[in-house]
């Protein structure tokens, strides 16, 4: 695969993408290596991962990290019920006790989490780590050990290795900072708050019947609200859900009533909404002047 | 070093420059980035600079850098290369020109940041008592991170304390053998449900609101690494300043990076060192922020002068109301430490029956106490 191919891959699936995603996603297929998608919330980067899955055409396994997830729940844990069970069944069958334990202890009763999952499959499959920065510190430890050897061992089974090894990619909003050693195990990239033209590309790809001039419009004064001191900056995502809703009332132009009744689809916070209410005139003024120079 | 002619050779250089830079770059790194040109076609210069890019940096502050050095190191390179083409011309008529280069030990020793002159970071460990009861208003920069470090150390070791209510864990260390119990009642005399459980972590609770009027000034810059340093030890902390009006500025301590917060911190409040009017500033916090912020474990720490302008009245009232709503209010004089202290300030006469502690803040002792006093 080359990296116009990889390219050409992420624009089919709708993904707009510009050089440095580009290189680094590519990089990431080419070399086999995890990789690390930082950004501020809402600009794509868990995408990254549903697009790369549906691009090699494999599975996508997804762990979304969160405050406490361990082993049980990433790699593998015992079905102890199906265990018990088991047992109950067969009292009255004179196996051994070394017998019954190799069978309570084999694959049917394991149960496998995504970790695990994710290094037994036959085709690659694309494993998304969403919100590493949430997950503890030990599990970060842990990853350690499988982004670098893809292997698991489980004490009553012994090591398992990988059948393929799959497509890594971690994403982090920088909740915490993640440890050096994990960093140097992943490429590095960085996703911002898109520029104007790969926004409005964005838009118009995910919607297709909008009104190109609203469309611009919509782009520009998202563009002017991300200047502002907001408490939660929208991401693309509200934008989309915006450029949604005002395209399906219809609307060919915005105005400040459209605006401030439409408002909170973008912003998702009390005083935030009260400070955009206040400069709302101010802001679409200044949507008006851009509007023109285009 | 020479100049280097082939492209790895160029990389390896490039990574040590890049090193000196404060990179975190080693083998591994440099070998990534050699595979990664093999798969590239590296004749592209974007290309080229976007696959070093995707594989030796490594965070953000360093992406942020990136651009700027690698433009450097390739002008300088070039530099380099024209001087020694001149070289070569001059060779000609005196052959015996001796090997070393000028150019080429100047792009050393730049290269290598001028070994003589690199800062050698030694750990240094300051001891308490070197400072303790020195005024803050005195200290120089370095003193202050040692104390708020240490405070912020000792509030972290609190903030994480362990309860004594048990909740639901999902690792499985301590069988709950309540629920355990409870949930297999109806299977006779098999565990089929097995439940676990955990200490809760009780939280400390904090809201912090800081006097940023003119009369504060010398202090500012204690309270803004003060307020920076409990912000990163405690993860339910809000914090507002008020001068003439209360703004809160939770979300712009949040970064770990103390340049970053700096410039937030200047960005969210337009009123440092300006007027004060507590009495107003605190009434806006009751009306706007208290319900939100404030409950019977959230302890209050003000810290201001008491040096006011507005009604006393309305001082009163705001503090039994916040008095009313949280666990206890512990209010920080830095003034309070000098002897003849006396509480006679209007305003702080005015709250001064809904204070639970009153204490000084301006050395390290004190913030000591301060913790103690957030304990209970």
């Amino acid at each position: 695969m080359t990296i116009q191919q990889v390219e050409k891959i992420l624009l089919e699936n709708n993904y707009i993408t510009d050089e440095k995603i580009t290189m680094s996603v590519y990089l990431s297929i080419a070399l086999k290596k995890p990789i690390l998608v930082e950004g501020p919330p809402g600009v794509g980067k868990t995408e990254i991962a549903k697009v790369l899955s549906k691009a090699l055409n494999t599975s996508l396994i997804r762990l979304q990290c969160y405050e406490g997830l361990d082993v049980n729940h990433a790699i593998y844990e015992w079905n102890y019920q199906h265990q018990l069970l088991y047992l109950k069944l067969d009292e009255n069958n004179a196996k051994n006790l070394k017998d019954k334990e190799a069978t309570i202890f084999s694959e049917k009763f394991l149960l496998k989490r995504p970790l695990l999952q994710a290094i037994s499959m036959e085709k690659s499959p694309v494993l998304l780590l969403d919100e590493i920065d949430r997950a503890d510190e030990e599990f970060e430890s842990f990853l350690l050990e499988l982004l670098s050897d893809y292997q698991i061992s489980i004490p009553e089974l012994g090591t398992i290795h990988a059948k393929s090894i799959p497509h890594v990619v971690l994403t982090s909003n920088r909740n915490r900072e993640l440890s050096e050693a994990l960093r140097r195990r992943c490429l590095y990239l960085w996703i911002d708050f898109p520029d104007f033209e790969k926004e409005k590309k964005i838009v118009e790809e995910k919607i297709p019947g909008i009104n190109q001039f609203l469309a611009s419009q919509i782009v520009h004064f998202m563009q002017e609200l991300r200047q502002k001191r907001l408490q939660k900056t929208p991401g693309i995502a509200e934008t989309l859900d915006w450029a949604f809703a005002l395209s399906n009332m219809h609307f060919e132009a915005l105005d400040t009533n459209i605006i401030e009744s439409t408002l909170g689809i973008i912003i998702k916070d009390w005083q935030d909404t009260r400070n955009t209410q206040d400069s709302l005139s101010e802001l679409l003024e200044k949507v008006n002047v851009k509007m023109k120079i285009d | 070093m020479e100049k280097q002619n082939t492209i790895s050779a160029h990389l390896i250089q490039f990574c040590r420059f890049l090193r000196l830079n404060e990179f975190s770059i080693g083998p591994l790194e440099e070998l990534l980035a050699l595979e990664a040109l093999k798969v590239i076609s590296f004749n592209d210069r974007i290309y080229f600079k976007n696959a070093l890019r995707s594989t030796l940096v490594k965070n953000k502050s360093q992406l942020d850098r990136f651009d700027n050095l690698y433009m450097q190191y390739w002008n300088e390179i070039d530099k380099a290369e024209n001087s020694k083409l001149k070289d070569k011309a001059e060779e000609k008529e005196t052959p015996e020109k001796p090997n070393k280069k000028p150019s080429l030990r100047i792009i050393k020793n730049w290269l290598y940041g001028n070994k003589e002159e690199e800062k050698i970071d030694i750990a240094s460990y300051s001891a308490e008592d070197a400072f303790t009861d020195q005024d803050f208003s005195s200290f120089s920069k370095d003193d202050l991170t040692d104390a708020l470090r240490h405070t912020s150390h000792l509030v972290k070791n609190l903030s994480n304390r362990k309860g004594r209510r048990n909740i639901t864990s999902k690792r499985k260390d301590n069988l709950d053998f309540r629920k355990l119990i409870r949930k297999n009642i109806s299977r006779s005399n098999e565990l089929i449900q097995l439940s676990y459980k955990k200490r809760k972590i009780e939280k400390l609770k904090l809201v912090l609101i800081c006097d940023v009027s003119r009369s504060m000034e010398m202090y500012s810059k204690f309270l803004i690494q003060f307020m920076y340093g409990l912000n990163q030890a405690s993860t339910k902390i809000e914090t507002f300043v008020f001068s003439t009006r209360i703004e809160r500025i939770t979300k712009s301590l949040s970064s770990q990076d103390f340049s970053i917060v700096l410039k937030e911190l200047k960005d969210s409040f337009d009123q440092w060192s300006g007027g004060t009017k507590i009495g107003s500033s605190l009434l806006s916090f009751v009306d706007h922020y208290a319900d939100m912020v404030l409950d019977q474990k959230t302890k209050v720490i003000i810290l201001s002068d008491g040096w006011d302008t507005g009604e006393p009245e309305m001082v009163a009232e705001a503090m039994a109301i916040i008095q009313k709503k949280c666990a206890k209010i512990i209010w920080l004089n830095p003034l309070a430490a000098n002897p003849n202290f006396s509480p006679d300030v209007l305003c702080l006469k005015a709250a001064w029956p809904y204070i639970n502690v009153f204490q000084a803040a301006n050395s390290v002792e004190s913030l000591g106490k301060l913790v103690q006093n957030l304990r209970h």
